[in-house]
């Protein structure tokens, strides 16, 4: 799903945010990304999203390479990949509802069935109940399960998530984290950036350490 | 998955039909979503939103003024040419007889269309009239005008004028040819003076109509700025991203319109009075330029175009330096 080929990256010339990253991501896996702050996960997602570009190596998604595609077709690249934010990135303006129909109303689906998969990813979340409410009179978990049921309301094949349990206590996060859990199991390849490593050990999936803009370590699940 | 937009299915043209025609229907539905979606932000903050529709209006005020005026200025013309006229006057002295003669001499030219013979009498009776000197002129001894014939051409532009003013000249008994152009060839450089400085205004004050919007329009964008990094991050295209914008520029624009039409109304039913009166004084019938249904059609149509230009340009600039962090 998934392929890093030796890719660097360098922001202004000399900083060096990633070096000689090598490594690959089966379809329908569940990887953690994990390493101090700064050590280059977000660098990573942002390749994988391609809001930045490799300044060396090759960035391979679903069999393409996504350096090569062209601007005009990014925005329909980026439809195809589900990605989940630390401080959730929620419109405040609009509610629950239209939060979380807003990749649908950017692809046009028709309101209708819009409105079914809206529903049932807000469901999945257990958050339908609170769908006319506001994000602001959510709890912080409660605004980062809206983040993720945005995510996957269009069902990616590739759901990506930036330090998703950042801000939450430890039941919160293991909750967040077992919700990932369900849609890998239903096929979806999941990457995971975070570095709360208990809660990783705990999971027992593949994890990616990086230090330094350096993969150091690439552990299979036990 | 594929990076791609999927290709259509080999499955053959109905499919693809009928993709393309429900793209069109999502299309059209987030186009009137965002009409709406944009004149309801307008009608939240209605001062901000009518101040910014006044500033266009003022501006659009002056220009359509000049454009309207040297519109009935044109058509004031094409009456002035179509009524200019050839005087020729005779050899004096003539008796009436001769006089008669030589009228339908005159007559019987090509390219005349009538002639009105006005004998020295009729000359000094109709200057006494239109002067109100009638001592002064009492005291003279001999009547010192000519008789003259008034020639109304078949052809009234310039240049056919001009040739008949030298046929009619070469006439045995017509002294001088008068045509009294030379006031229209001035009026016309003049209207060609005032077309110039209105196009040089409306220029400016278009420009200050997409100043206006764009400066709104960029405020606008500043403030959606985290749910511009937002859909693109999730695949808005810079369209979708640009559409509630550019119609928020359409309504700001058309607002605008609205104003500056109401504006030119009241102006001139305000100014309609005096003018009427000011025309009547000279015995003239004059009235101020107004704003016909497709005058307005054209002010309203350009006003909204002005606002969706504004909006696109700023919208344009600044969308490249959104960039999601």
């Amino acid at each position: 799903m998934i392929a890093f080929e030796h890719v660097g990256k360098r922001y202004g010339g000399r900083f060096e945010a990633l070096a000689n990253i090598d490594f690959r991501v089966r379809r329908g896996e569940m990887v953690f990304l994990t390493g101090h702050s700064g050590a280059g996960k977000s660098s990573l997602l942002r390749l994988v999203m391609r809001l930045e570009r490799p300044s060396r190596g090759r960035v391979m998604v679903a069999g393409h390479d996504i350096d090569r595609l062209h601007h005009s077709q990014v925005p329909f690249y980026r439809r195809q990949i589900g990605v989940v934010f630390q401080d959730h990135q929620l419109l405040f303006d609009r509610s629950i509802y239209h939060n979380v129909a807003l990749p649908l109303e950017i692809q046009g689906i028709e309101p209708r069935e819009a409105a079914r998969r809206v529903r049932a990813s807000l469901d999945k979340v257990g958050l339908l109940h609170r769908e006319k409410a506001l994000p602001i009179e959510l709890s912080s978990g409660e605004q980062q399960r809206v983040g993720i049921a945005r995510a996957v309301v269009s069902t990616p094949a590739l759901l990506l998530a930036d330090e998703p349990t950042g801000n939450l206590d430890p039941q919160l996060s293991a909750d967040i984290m077992a919700l990932f859990e369900d849609f890998n199991r239903i096929g979806t390849t999941v990457m995971v950036a975070s570095h709360d490593l208990a809660l990783i050990a705990r999971l027992r999936h593949r994890v990616l350490r990086l230090s330094d803009g350096r993969l150091v370590a690439d552990e299979e699940a036990a | 998955m594929s990076p791609k937009p999927t290709r259509p299915s080999p499955r053959g043209a109905q499919s693809q039909r009928a993709r393309s025609s429900n793209r069109l229907r999502s299309w059209a539905r987030h186009h009137r979503a965002m009409s709406l979606d944009s004149a309801r932000r307008l009608l939240r903050h209605p001062i901000g939103s009518l101040m910014t529709m006044l500033a266009i209006a003022i501006a659009l005020v002056l220009p359509t003024t000049l454009w309207l005026t040297l519109d009935s200025a044109r058509l004031l013309d094409a009456e002035l040419t179509e009524s200019a006229t050839l005087t020729a006057y005779l050899t004096s002295p003539v008796d009436d007889g001769e006089a008669r003669r030589i009228n339908e001499a005159l007559a019987a030219q090509n390219g005349v269309a009538g002639t009105r013979l006005i004998t020295a009498a009729e000359g000094m009776a109709e200057f006494q009239a239109s002067l109100g000197l009638d001592d002064a002129l009492a005291r003279l001894e001999d009547n010192p005008l000519p008789a003259s014939v008034v020639v109304t051409p078949a052809d009234a532009s310039l240049d056919a004028v001009q040739r008949l003013a030298d046929t009619l000249e070469s006439i045995a008994g017509v002294e001088e040819v008068r045509l009294d152009l030379a006031w229209i060839e001035r009026l016309r450089h003049l209207a060609e003076l005032g077309r110039r400085v209105a196009l040089a205004l409306a220029v400016l004050f278009g420009s200050g109509v997409l100043l206006v919007v764009g400066n709104t329009i960029r405020l606008a964008v500043e403030s959606r700025r985290q749910e511009i990094e937002v859909v693109t991050l999730i695949g808005a295209t810079h369209a979708f991203v640009r559409r509630p914008f550019l119609y928020s520029g359409a309504w700001y624009g058309l607002g605008g319109g609205v104003i500056a039409w109401g504006l030119l109304t009241l102006g001139s039913g305000w100014l309609s009075a005096p003018v009427a009166a000011l025309a009547r004084s000279y015995g003239a019938s004059f009235s101020l330029p107004q704003l016909t249904p497709s005058s307005s059609a054209i002010l309203l149509a350009c006003s909204t175009l002005l606002g969706l230009l504004g909006a696109w340009i700023a919208v344009s600039r600044h969308l490249a330096e959104i960039r999601p962090r």
